[in-house]
């Protein structure tokens, strides 16, 4: 059967032919099609590029492994983390594949509890109503202690154990021991959460366990409310981060460095880690386009902030593009600046890429796009780290446009998630988590509160009439 | 703000409109019907509005916080039910009177009049219960209970009362709908084809694009050439078989916009043979969506991060007002198709189903600009239901009539039609599927009318708590799935294309413009 | 008749804006609550015959109220001013090539063996090349097609061959003036013309001139009503556009001032060709009179 349109498309591929050449404006160097520039605008020193993890894999020798995978296509090319678990389940010489996938998913997790955490917080603490039981003391208690905000947590947890329900009794009085105490991780509290998840095995994807943890009644007409805590995504953190340890030990501190711009805000800082010996394997696909990279994220996301970009902007990619954009003294960091950076160093690594592949290659501008994204993140970053809040806020909606496809990485998005329901915004954080359920067991933990959260909103704003 | 600051914004402005003359254009899927607020139809209405108004308050797109660019101070009054605002001062109107209390008063005023026929000022009447002018710079405004977070109830778009002579019956066909007076960072004026806008230089606005031009783009192949050729600099909403090449380009970004949006097929149930719930059911399990979506958007089949997800019911799958018990049906099952029309009292014959003796065929139309967004899927839904022997004729409606009497009930001639909606933090679909009477079902296609759907949208209504609320909804969207008084689709995700040389061109969610003193054109 | 037309078209316009099914108001703002007050200030609550007084009053003092829905709000006399040299400029360049093929036809420089051919091209309708310029002139001018003044000359260039062209104008326009001429020169006073070695055409242009100016007339109305079609095709804000855009949006107000433009167009067409229908007799009662049966 023909469709109409087809003839009409003729008539436009007609129109197309016939049209006279176009004057636009040149394009900018390394655009598709154009031949290898010879000089093209450095923001990463020379030698530094060449030593970032997508110019390496420009050698067909090196990639090969990589590309012939199925556990990396589909960590790096999909972002599934099950199908590339299961790539690489038993196959030894991909030990850091897995150990990636952990890590990937212990700060998968890690977000999405601060998405219920922060979502808790906002519907139960700063929009608190009559109909809402008394239980989400306990809930809000928990969250709180996540965000390292003490706020009556002790008082509340308190009062939530008067509940009927025996198995948040028991949740409560866990975490009220807890409280007060800098035990990391807090293992007691944790095995009074729901979900059973065993010893952490390498290669194993536990879920939260039966959902909801718990029924309970609202206040004013008794209708069943279901809940979760948060603190059970913690469990799946932990998991996942120790999986990742046992599934390649010698990595320990990559990995862990690789964790610290995901960790929550009542974890300890631990110790600041230097210079780091990071493998191929840990960065391949991702925005960390130097081991030094690893290490400089970790030390901005600690809180220093521009110092950090001064000690490592001569070691770090990251550091390097966006240095030119802070400004020590105010400080600020020029959102502009670090998004026309982003760009040059894009192009450069492209440009090196083609030198090295002897034209443009497939997989040229994905592997470029995720450095262009790791330096708009590492300026989001510092911006966060120097108290820049508008230009934070405006980079981190930069690098969410940026994150597409190959670039979808599913823990970053979850970080502007758990933003996102820290600021109240519940329509783009639900779109963020529910983009995830499915894909990684049991996030959907953080959608109890989130969903209360969005319908409260929701029933407290401005009229709404759809529109076509 | 200082004079100085004026006196600067406008050098800058004019310095900016001599330098460069280069208009900034983009594309849209039609024009705005009207620029007057009370009178938004449809989304580029929305949008072209949030250049030339201010809304009293409005979230940052940013970090979601409650800002207002209008009012500088406020404190709640009368037990609650009241809220006392204090003006920023130096802002002027379009036409440079200044922006007064009285404005903010005549704004209120005007909505609760019953002679200005506005649905969206419907909608606040309901909360509003008036306005005080306490001096040139304080104003009241009073509700009509106690809310929480009063200040989110105050989204409107405020209006100057000397453009209407103190007027408060405001009729959709005054001049002001083409030619409108805001305190927006630009001046809007509409055209036949486009709508221009120039910026002006107020106390609280300093835009830096000095003129805008918004077009109906067509089709959107020839969209997207004449925005990579630079004849445009934008494309509002890109449809998603261009996207990749949007991506793939390095003079271009795609950007996303966070819009709600289902796409759905209505139903003429008061027509025979669709006024059979089994016939509506049949013509369910007659579509198959994912080859649908696979044609008209390009989404194969188990792609991760799809920007089309299948839908069961009124609301998009993330949406905690989605019933996720409900599932969405992704593949046609003739058999199920065939067993239901047989049941209803239809009969095959020579491949095509007849009722009382006739083949049956549907007169089938579309909103014409959703062309843009899914080509062809006009003609691909029609192909299916010919293959499964129901034959049809295809129309495209445009936007203008869409909006005056396909939504009004006035398109009774059709048996199907396929559209989209829209929606942002506010889900509520009551205006979809109530009866229509006064002040009810305004949006109601086909006049679609069933009684255990009107109580559970009075449940909603009168929830005293968000789980009755929601828990309505949830049941609703169980009997709409049964009922089927639509055909649901999907959600689309919204993306936009702009050229590189617009900076700083951050994108509010569902208002789109709000951001737009920081977008800079360097073209 | 040309004096009639502009009383006449909104008159069957008005009868048929009442014989629509509903009130004339909810045709205007479907839904509107609130109508009432809309029905009073369009005239619409007191009958067909106070809508089409009221009109045509304001209309004969340039007054033609509002747009309801094409550009709502704006005074219909501020778009359609433009609009009519726009329309008229478009079929005035449209006859330059009908006008050269005529004389050329005329002339007898076009073989008949070439008629198929240019009957061939006169199957083909306006709105097919008009929809291949528009991709063009899109592609070229971009968003800027709308006004500018470059893409306003191409569109209406292009508008106008396609005018002149398509719809069997060119072959109409050939095949019409060479069968007048032809018959013309089979008149025995032309074959004795001849033999006085005078030329044909000085003999046979005064007595086919009026017949000329009635084709001319009727290639003109021809042309105008494929305006419309090349107008909404190709965007050109022109009498044709509005009159589409109009009807399409049920914008009656605006519908009956279009379409009130065409009839005065037309109607001044009448007027044009019945001053020189008036020329060109007073100049054949002037020309001395060949008798019948020879030369005195």
């Amino acid at each position: 059967m023909i469709t109409s349109n087809r003839w009409w498309a003729g008539l436009f591929l007609l129109a197309i032919g016939c049209s006279p050449p176009t004057e636009t404006s040149p394009a900018p160097a390394g655009s598709s099609g154009d031949p290898v520039p010879a000089e093209t605008s450095t923001v990463i020193p020379g030698a530094m590029v060449s030593s970032t993890w997508p110019v390496l894999m420009a050698d067909d020798a090196r990639r090969a492994p990589f590309e012939s995978h199925p556990g990396w296509a589909a960590l790096v090319m999909q972002r599934d983390y099950p199908a590339a678990l299961a790539a690489f389940g038993g196959d030894a010489s991909h030990a850091l594949g897995q150990a990636r996938v952990h890590a990937e998913l212990a700060a998968a997790y890690r977000q999405a509890l601060l998405v219920g955490a922060n979502a808790t917080v906002q519907i139960y603490g700063e929009n608190r109503r009559d109909e809402d039981p008394a239980e989400v003391d306990c809930l809000l208690a928990v969250s709180y202690r996540m965000l390292a905000v003490e706020d009556s947590n002790a008082q509340r947890l308190a009062s939530c154990q008067t509940t009927e329900i025996s198995e948040l009794k028991a949740h409560a009085e866990a975490w009220q021991a807890w409280t007060g105490s800098d035990n990391w991780p807090p293992a007691d509290a944790l095995a009074a959460t729901p979900g059973q998840l065993g010893e952490p095995t390498v290669g194993a994807l536990p879920d939260a366990g039966t959902l909801p943890h718990w029924r309970t009644v609202d206040l004013v007409e008794g209708l069943e409310i279901q809940t979760a805590s948060p603190a059970g995504l913690l469990g799946l953190a932990m998991f996942h981060e120790q999986a990742a340890i046992a599934a390649a030990p010698q990595a320990e501190a990559a990995l862990r460095a690789s964790l610290v711009p995901f960790r929550l805000p009542s974890e300890p800082a631990g110790e600041l880690p230097g210079l780091l010996e990071v493998p191929l394997d840990l960065l391949f696909g991702s925005p960390m386009l130097v081991p030094a990279d690893l290490s400089f994220m970790a030390d901005v996301t600690r809180g220093s902030g521009a110092t950090a970009v001064e000690t490592w902007k001569d070691r770090s990619a990251l550091a390097a593009a966006v240095a030119p954009c802070v400004d020590l003294a105010a400080p600020s960091i020029d959102v502009g600046c670090v998004n026309e950076n982003a760009s040059r160093a894009f192009d450069q690594m492209r440009t090196a890429m083609e030198i090295l592949s002897g034209g443009e290659q497939g997989y040229h501008r994905p592997f470029a796009e995720l450095g262009r994204l790791g330096i708009v993140r590492a300026g989001e970053a510092v911006a966060e780290s120097i108290g820049d809040e508008t230009s934070m806020g405006l980079l981190r909606l930069n690098a969410l446009d940026l994150s597409i496809g190959t670039s979808a990485e599913p823990h970053y998005l979850l970080s502007i998630a758990a933003w996102d329901a820290g600021n109240r915004n519940s329509s783009r954080a639900s779109d963020s988590l529910h983009a995830q359920v499915g894909h990684i067991p049991g996030v959907e933990v953080a959608r109890f509160p989130l969903e209360a959260l969005h319908v409260r909103m929701s029933r407290e704003s401005a009229p709404g009439v759809p529109m076509h | 703000m200082g004079r100085s600051r004026h006196l600067l914004v406008a050098a800058g402005i004019s310095a900016a409109m001599l330098s460069t003359g280069a208009a900034l254009t983009y594309y849209e899927g039609a024009l705005p019907t009207t620029l007057n607020p009370l009178y938004a139809a449809k989304m580029v209405d929305y949008r072209a509005q949030e250049l030339v108004f201010d809304r009293l308050w409005y979230h940052s797109p940013i970090n979601n916080e409650l800002e207002s660019r209008l009012v500088q101070g406020w404190e709640l009054t009368d037990g609650g039910k009241g809220i006392k605002l204090e003006l920023a001062s130096g802002i002027k109107w379009h036409d440079g009177k200044p922006f007064t209390a009285n404005d903010i008063c005549f704004t209120v005023k005007s909505m609760l009049d019953t002679g200005t026929p506005s649905p969206i000022a419907e909608g606040y009447r309901d909360i509003l219960a008036g306005c005080t002018e306490e001096s040139r710079s304080t104003a009241i405004v009073h509700f009509t209970r106690i809310v929480h977070n009063p200040r989110e109830r105050l989204g409107f778009s405020v209006l100057p009362e000397h453009a209407f002579d103190g007027n408060t019956a405001i009729s959709p066909d005054l001049e002001f709908s083409a030619r409108p007076t805001g305190t927006g960072p630009m001046k809007g004026s509409r055209g036949t084809r486009g709508v221009t806008f120039q910026a002006f230089a107020n106390g609280h606005h300093a835009p830096n694009i000095p003129q805008m031009q918004l077009q109906e783009s067509g089709d959107p192949l020839l969209a997207i050439k004449a925005l990579i050729n630079n004849s445009v600099q934008g494309i509002i909403e890109v449809a998603p078989n261009f996207r990749a090449d949007v991506s793939a380009s390095d003079e271009l970004a795609l950007k996303s916009y966070d819009l709600r949006s289902w796409w759905f097929v209505a139903i003429n149930s008061k027509k025979a043979p669709l006024d059979d719930r089994r016939v509506r059911q049949a013509l369910n399990f007659m579509l198959d969506r994912t080859e649908l979506r696979e044609k008209s958007i390009g989404v194969k089949p188990g792609e991760r991060n799809s920007p089309c997800e299948f839908i069961s019911g009124p609301f998009v799958p993330s949406s905690p007002y989605y019933n996720r018990s409900v599932p969405a049906v992704e593949r046609s099952d003739q058999g199920q198709a065939e067993a239901l029309l047989t049941e209803a009292g239809m009969e095959k014959v020579g491949g095509r189903w007849q009722f009382k003796g006739q083949p049956v065929s549907f007169r089938m139309g579309m909103e014409k600009s959703l062309d843009n967004e899914a080509p062809d899927i006009l003609s691909y839904i029609s192909n299916q239901f010919e293959a499964a022997g129901i034959g049809s004729q295809v129309y495209k409606i445009p936007p203008d009539k869409w909006t005056t009497e396909a939504i009004t009930g006035h398109l009774t001639d059709y048996d199907l039609l396929v559209g989209k909606w829209s929606f942002g933090q506010v889900e509520d679909v009551n205006e979809l599927f109530y009866t229509r009477s006064r002040g009810k079902g305004t949006r109601n296609i086909f006049n679609y009318s069933e009684q255990e759907v009107d109580r559970l949208l009075a449940q909603y209504d009168v929830a005293k708590t968000d789980t009755a609320a929601r828990d309505a909804y949830h049941k609703l969207h169980r009997k709409l799935a049964e009922d089927l008084p639509y055909l649901f689709l999907w959600k689309l995700d919204t993306k936009s294309a702009w050229r590189t040389e617009v900076k700083s061109n951050t994108i509010a969610p569902y208002y789109y413009f709000t951001q737009f003193d920081s977008w800079r054109y360097e073209g | 008749m040309a004096l009639v037309l502009p009383f006449a078209v909104p008159a069957i316009i008005t009868l048929l804006i009442w014989a629509l099914p509903g009130s004339p108001v909810s045709i205007i703002c479907p839904g509107c609550d609130g109508a009432e007050g809309l029905a009073a200030r369009w005239n619409l609550d007191q009958g067909m015959v106070h809508f089409y007084t009221t009109w045509m009053g304001g209309a004969l003092h340039g007054d033609f109220g509002n747009s309801w829905r094409v550009v709502q709000g704006v005074p219909i006399a501020e778009l359609l001013g433009p609009a009519v040299p726009v329309t008229v400029t478009l079929i005035l360049l449209a006859m330059v090539p009908l006008l050269l093929a005529s004389a050329v036809a005329g002339l007898g420089w076009i073989p008949r063996q070439l008629d198929p051919l240019f009957q061939a091209i006169g199957l083909i309708p306006a709105m097919l090349p008009a929809l291949v310029v528009y991709a063009v002139i899109s592609l070229r001018f971009g968003a800027t097609m709308a006004d500018g003044p470059e893409s306003l000359t191409a569109k209406l260039l292009w508008g106008a061959i396609i005018l002149g062209i398509a719809d069997g104008a060119l072959s109409g326009a050939i095949v019409g003036t060479r069968s007048l001429f032809d018959n013309e020169r089979k008149q025995q006073y032309v074959l004795v013309a001849q033999l006085r070695g005078e030329g044909v055409l000085s003999n046979t242009l005064p007595n086919v001139a009026g017949a000329l100016v009635g084709q001319i007339r009727g290639r003109m109305l021809h042309l105008l009503s494929g305006a419309v079609i090349v107008e909404a095709v190709l965007r050109i804000d022109g009498l044709g556009d509005y009159l589409w855009r109009a009807t399409l949006m049920q914008d009656f107000g605006l519908v009956l001032a279009a379409a009130t433009g065409f009839a005065l167009v037309s109607g001044s067409i009448l007027m044009l060709q019945a001053l020189l229908e008036v020329a060109v007799a007073w100049h054949q009662r002037r020309s001395p009179v060949v008798p019948v049966g020879g030369v005195a």
